[in-house]
């Protein structure tokens, strides 16, 4: 027990705890600290701006569920199921996942530009008015494909395994029961996912909900503050301004968000379905 | 028998060997300590006749100089620093082969890290708040004067020069020489940083484009007055819109008579921050910077912060403000569209690639990157088509103001560095800065310390390659050109605001007027919290708000609305410039 | 309800297979009747599920023939053969309740509501799944869903026959026994052809008319329960059936008799003379029920070592020595009998095998 004891604490409780202590002050530096109280959080929900990009943090995850749960799973239904090919489309799939998150980034910001990336270039050829740095849309739209390139994969994965257990069994039964592809998929398929979907929705939430290298190396969080989202107001506080004070009130907050979000998810969807054997 | 006669035998070549040994390290300490000056003269020697020339000193001279480092820094053997800068040329350059001169001729063992800028202020900030020792001695932006003297946390050099460090101190080091000296004095007097390098942003513009007849014809037919250097915004504007709107295409290709960067992201803030304001004529007179009411628009009252907004007396958000902003959205219009999504780095090569008339905002460290061999904008015979010019001011601006922005780059030392590296520290930035070295460091890296290196043959005969910059830092307009002053109370704190509620502007989101509200309300509030927890000097006191129209009304800085914000044009030739220079230096 | 032939039927699962190893059936003939109860038993690994496969469609054998009374159906798939199949492990549709589960073949073939609901209710009625078909499925117990699996089978009207996989391999072991008299009491209603596979022999035996017993890839015997048990056609048969197995030991023919190390047993007539003619490696072989003790002066009787005498509560089990090979006899428990001693026994004619190669003459 000591040595888990020991980890934990080193790794959650004593940061938890430190975090607590500069929220509740106003700190620019050693000696020179003033306790404000509750100041900092009065003000962090009260700014427009961070409720602003809350709400933006919001659909972008959203978005992004949309997109890639559907697309991942319809996705693996169509990976091979036998023979060498499979080493060979998982291979190419995990390939986004391996790159670093601020090159991603960097590969999109010059893939959409109209003077020197291929997808700009592209586009101006056929005639589409691209500016993802003008124009809130077009960047909406980059950040999202962005998302969806690096991270689609792994749910491809993650659904393929889990189609992969399925015993052979179910698919006799369903073909002497004549069922068709889609009976098959609503009554087989996709309950026996439901699993790996939790895990799934579960990290994508999570991850997307705190994106932060991705779009702040493509868009800045511009133009404007269209794809300014919550990670970015407070890497901005805590680093650029070094602000700990309202950093600390401000990534409590969040992080107490996320949890609770993960926590009614989690609930829903293992809710039913507990006293399977 | 025979055995014992052994054991002495063997007891004897131990203790004779042991004596040599210690004999020998006592010789080899002494001799690291004595004999090695030779090799330490000898390493000098061969640094100053192969790497340190031309020089305003001596050969002699410059061994004198040498020798004392020598003397210096002998019961500093063995001592290890750490500095830290940015990644610039003139920083490569020194710590390169600067460093290891360094090394062989005084023994002090130094480690030299290069970061990008934004890792460098991280780093100081971090220092300043945990008090430990990360690095011994930093390359800051003089921007931070007001912050490190407010913070007292970073040795006052002067006073050490008299004081602990009197006996580290070159004798020949002539502070008065410095150009940049002012930049680094505090409200006390007291010089808090040394001067390492420096670089303007100036005006830059196609020299070949705007001498060419027909175009100085179309220009004169539509505006009305010579096409030069323009010397007012409106000016600039009205080029701008000739070369993006009337001239368009010049040899085939596409041409724009603007170039700027609106990526949202902390270099857009700098892009303000490094003098727009002043540029456009916010703020008092004064020089270096403008007082009470500097180019952020902070107000001071003696030397305390009083507020940014015009409701206490600050000018962030006045109509003059506002009118720089303004002119910033409506401009970058008139730039190549892929500007919007370009941050400093990006959008600095851009000129070079030759589609760019004109561009108001130019950092000349870029000299040397636009004037490499086979670019569109560079002659055959390796000279430039390009110059760099003083830049234009808006209709706000006055005599006595400060116009534009100079980056100096300056040895910073925290006090709790422990007192031996504090010497060995101070010895190497005097190295990197002293006359021996500073002239070879200027035509490396283009970016000038020392009025003596400015008078040098050696830079006159560079001028006419580098498109105007020794022009410039020899003419009396250099004066006016400064780095941010001690009026802003803690800069990393206050510049992240600029890019956040500026970028909402350009982006439509926000009026000007709107955004600079925000900014200087924000401002206001980081002044506030800094007058709650009290700083060493010169803490903040804001003022009670009052009516915007008490402020304007009073003479000076905020100025009120002008009647007309677009006055005529006027610009100057650049040949006619640079020769009224030329007899002002002669004076 | 179909007969079903499979003629000539050798399957393997490698691509280009090249030796008889490469096979997992290998040429079988086998004839299934209409409505009859079989089970096909074995050892794991001699291809009951890939016979069973390849009846119901699931695989296509390499080589032979399969036959629906009479009609060449080799090359259809599942669905056109009408087959309903249960698997070891309870395949159920989990988020369906019991009802939909049942109907979920009928729907799948487009048959209309109230038909559905109609045969649906009567299949329930048949297994004692009313009370359950408003539940969900998911939540029931092993027995239950493989019940809900055989309704699935039951539910269509035209299902030509039953294929049961090992279905009782994962239900607990005092519900087997309720699940195996219900599988009978389906059979004994609807007379549908049931073929059960399992390498439980008990299984096999008490659910059966007729027992196919299968290894390495070949039938080595079908016929009923009592002819495999007291004719076994192989030594296999012998072995693999009957608890213990049956006693084999090599002999030799002398005449009428056989003889075993010193012991020398008397055969039937014409047993004696196939097997004076057989040129291969000859077994005797009498299962341990058959073995009887005897007294000195009974007819062919032989001396034998006792080895272990084990008391297991119905009868005694004898393990004894004639020369270097052993037998085991069950014997009553009355018998005075103990370990070490001499004593004597007797193989009775009618009961005496004698094996060929492991084929019995």
């Amino acid at each position: 027990m000591l040595p888990v004891f020991i980890v934990v604490a080193f790794n959650s409780i004593i940061p938890f705890m430190t975090i607590f202590n500069y929220s509740v002050q106003d700190i620019f530096g050693p000696g020179q600290r003033v306790f404000v109280g509750f100041e900092w959080f009065e003000e962090v929900l009260n700014n427009k701006d961070l409720h602003a990009a809350f709400f933006r943090q919001l659909f972008f995850s959203f978005c992004v569920l949309g997109i890639e749960i559907p697309l991942g799973i319809g996705i693996s239904l169509l990976l091979p199921t036998r023979g060498w090919s499979i080493s060979l489309c998982l291979v190419l799939l995990a390939l986004p996942l391996l790159i670093p998150w601020n090159v991603v980034g960097t590969i999109w910001q010059i893939f959409g530009r109209a003077d020197i990336g291929l997808g700009g270039a592209v586009l101006k050829a056929v005639g589409i008015n691209y500016n993802y740095a003008g124009n809130y849309v077009d960047a909406w739209l980059t950040v999202l494909v962005m998302d969806v390139w690096h991270w689609l994969p792994l749910v491809i994965l993650l659904c393929y395994a889990g189609l992969r257990a399925i015993p052979d069994a179910f698919y006799q039964a369903a073909s002497i029961d004549s069922a068709s592809n889609w009976a098959i998929f609503r009554h087989i398929q996709l309950p026996k996912l439901k699993k790996v979907l939790v895990i799934a929705v579960l990290l994508r939430f999570m991850d997307s909900f705190m994106i932060y290298s991705e779009p702040f190396v493509l868009t800045g969080g511009g133009p404007g503050s269209s794809t300014t989202f919550l990670s970015q107001s407070l890497a901005t506080m805590a680093i650029g301004q070094f602000d700990v004070g309202p950093a600390a009130a401000f990534s409590i907050i969040y992080f107490l968000f996320i949890l609770l979000i993960c926590f009614c998810f989690y609930s829903a969807f293992m809710g039913d379905g507990s006293n399977e054997n | 028998m025979k055995r014992k006669l052994l054991k002495r035998f063997s007891m004897q070549t131990l203790v004779i060997a042991m004596a040599v040994l210690a004999l020998s390290l006592i010789g080899f300490g002494a001799s690291s300590a004595f004999g090695d000056t030779s090799a330490a003269k000898a390493a000098a020697k061969k640094w100053v006749d192969t790497e340190f020339q031309p020089s305003t000193l001596s050969k002699a001279d410059q061994m004198k100089e040498m020798e004392w480092f020598i003397n210096a820094s002998k019961p500093l053997q063995g001592v290890e620093i750490e500095v830290l800068t940015d990644g610039l040329p003139v920083a490569m350059y020194e710590s390169g082969p600067l460093r290891k001169a360094f090394m062989e001729i005084t023994g002090i063992k130094v480690k030299h890290d290069n970061l990008g800028e934004k890792d460098v202020v991280e780093k100081i900030q971090t220092q300043m708040q945990t008090d430990r020792p990360i690095y011994d001695i930093y390359v800051n932006d003089s921007d931070l004067i007001g912050t490190h003297y407010r913070y007292g946390k970073i040795e006052a050099l002067s006073d050490f020069m008299v004081g602990d460090g009197k006996d580290v101190t070159l004798p020949t080091l002539d502070l008065d020489d410095f150009i940049g000296i002012s930049f680094v004095m505090a409200p006390d007097g007291k010089m808090y940083q040394l001067p390492d390098q420096q670089f303007a942003n100036l005006y830059w513009f196609r020299y070949d484009w705007f001498n060419r007849p027909e175009l100085k014809k179309k220009f004169k037919e539509k505006y009305g007055y010579e096409l030069g250097v323009p010397v007012n915004w409106s000016a600039y504007e009205d080029i701008a819109n000739f070369f993006t709107n009337d001239v368009k295409e010049i040899d085939g290709k596409r041409v724009y008579g603007h170039m700027d960067y609106g990526k949202k992201g902390p270099s857009l803030g700098w892009r303000f921050t490094d003098a727009w304001l002043s540029m456009a004529g916010v703020g008092s007179k004064g020089i270096p910077n403008g007082l009470p009411v500097d180019e952020w628009g902070i107000r001071v009252e003696e030397c305390r912060p009083v507020g940014a907004s015009v409701e206490r007396g600050g000018a962030a958000n006045s109509p003059a403000a506002v009118y720089a902003l303004e002119k910033f959205v409506t401009w970058l219009k008139l730039a190549p569209p892929e500007a919007y999504g370009m941050d400093f780095w990006q959008a600095g090569p851009v000129p070079s690639q030759g589609q760019i008339a004109q561009q108001i905002f130019w950092y000349t460290a870029f000299t040397e990157s636009a004037l490499a061999k086979g670019l569109p904008v560079v002659n055959e015979d390796g000279t430039p088509k390009w110059r760099m010019a003083p830049s234009p001011h808006g209709p706000y601006w006055e005599e006595g103001m400060k116009l534009g922005y100079q980056d100096v780059g300056a040895w910073t030392i925290f006090k709790h560095i422990e007192l031996k590296k504090k010497k060995a520290a101070w010895l190497y930035a005097q190295f990197m800065c002293s006359k021996t070295v500073s002239l070879k460091k200027f035509l490396k890296s283009l970016t000038p310390i020392r009025e003596s290196d400015l008078k040098h043959e050696a830079v006159t005969k560079l001028a006419p390659k580098v498109g105007g910059l020794i022009e410039f830092y020899r003419s009396p307009a250099r004066m006016l050109w400064t780095p941010t002053g001690t009026n802003v109370p803690d800069y990393p704190k206050l510049a992240q605001l600029w890019w956040q509620n500026v970028s909402k502007a350009i982006a439509g989101e926000q009026s000007s007027q709107e955004a600079m509200d925000g900014l200087a309300s924000q401002m206001d509030k980081v002044l506030s919290r800094l007058e709650r927890i009290g700083m060493k000097y010169c803490t903040p006191k804001l003022n009670k708000k009052r009516d915007k129209s008490y402020w304007l009304n009073l003479p000076g800085s905020p100025k009120a609305k002008l009647a007309n914000e677009k006055p005529q044009g006027v610009t100057v030739n650049y040949d006619d410039l640079v020769a009224s220079w030329k007899k002002w230096l002669k004076e | 309800m179909a007969r079903i032939d499979m003629q000539g039927i050798a399957h393997s699962y490698i691509a280009n297979p090249s030796s008889d190893e490469d096979f997992a059936l290998r040429q079988l003939d086998v004839r299934w009747l209409d409505g009859g109860a079989y089970s096909l038993l074995g050892p794991s690994g001699c291809g009951k599920t890939t016979l069973l496969n390849i009846i119901s469609g699931l695989i296509q054998p390499s080589k032979g023939k399969v036959l629906f009374d009479g009609k060449d159906v080799t090359r259809q798939i599942p669905r056109e053969r009408n087959i309903a199949q249960i698997f070891q492990f309870p395949v159920i549709y989990d988020t369906m309740t019991v009802f939909d589960n049942l109907a979920f073949p009928l729907r799948n073939r487009k048959i209309p509501e109230k038909e559905v609901r109609k045969k649906v209710g009567e299949t329930a009625e048949l297994l004692d799944l009313t009370s359950d078909l408003k539940r969900r499925a998911s939540g029931l117990t092993a027995d239950i869903k493989q019940i809900i699996s055989l309704g699935r089978g039951l539910v269509r009207n035209d299902v030509s026959a039953i294929l049961l996989d090992e279905p009782l391999t994962f239900i607990d072991p005092y519900v087997k026994w309720i699940l195996r008299r219900r599988l009978k009491q389906i059979h004994e209603q609807f007379r549908l052809t049931m073929i059960f596979v399992t390498h439980d022999q008990t299984e096999a035996l008490t659910f059966a008319d007729q027992v196919v017993l299968l290894h390495n890839g070949h039938v080595l015997q079908q016929g009923t329960p009592e002819e495999l048990f007291e004719k076994p056609a192989h030594t296999f048969v012998g072995y693999f059936i009957g608890n213990p197995g049956i006693n084999l030991m090599p002999c030799k023919i002398e005449g009428s008799r056989a003889l075993v190390e010193g012991a020398s047993i008397p055969l039937p007539e014409t047993l004696a003379k196939k097997a004076s003619q057989a040129s291969g490696r000859l077994q005797l072989g009498i299962r341990p029920e058959f073995c009887e003790p005897a007294s000195e002066n009974t007819e062919g009787s032989f001396q034998a070592n006792v080895g272990k005498v084990q008391n297991l509560g119905d009868f005694q089990l004898v393990t004894a020595r004639v020369g270097a090979e052993k037998f085991k006899a069950k014997i009553s428990i009355g018998e005075r009998i103990s370990k070490g001693a001499q004593a004597r026994f007797l193989f009775p004619e009618n009961h005496v095998q004698i094996f060929e190669n492991e084929k019995s003459l």
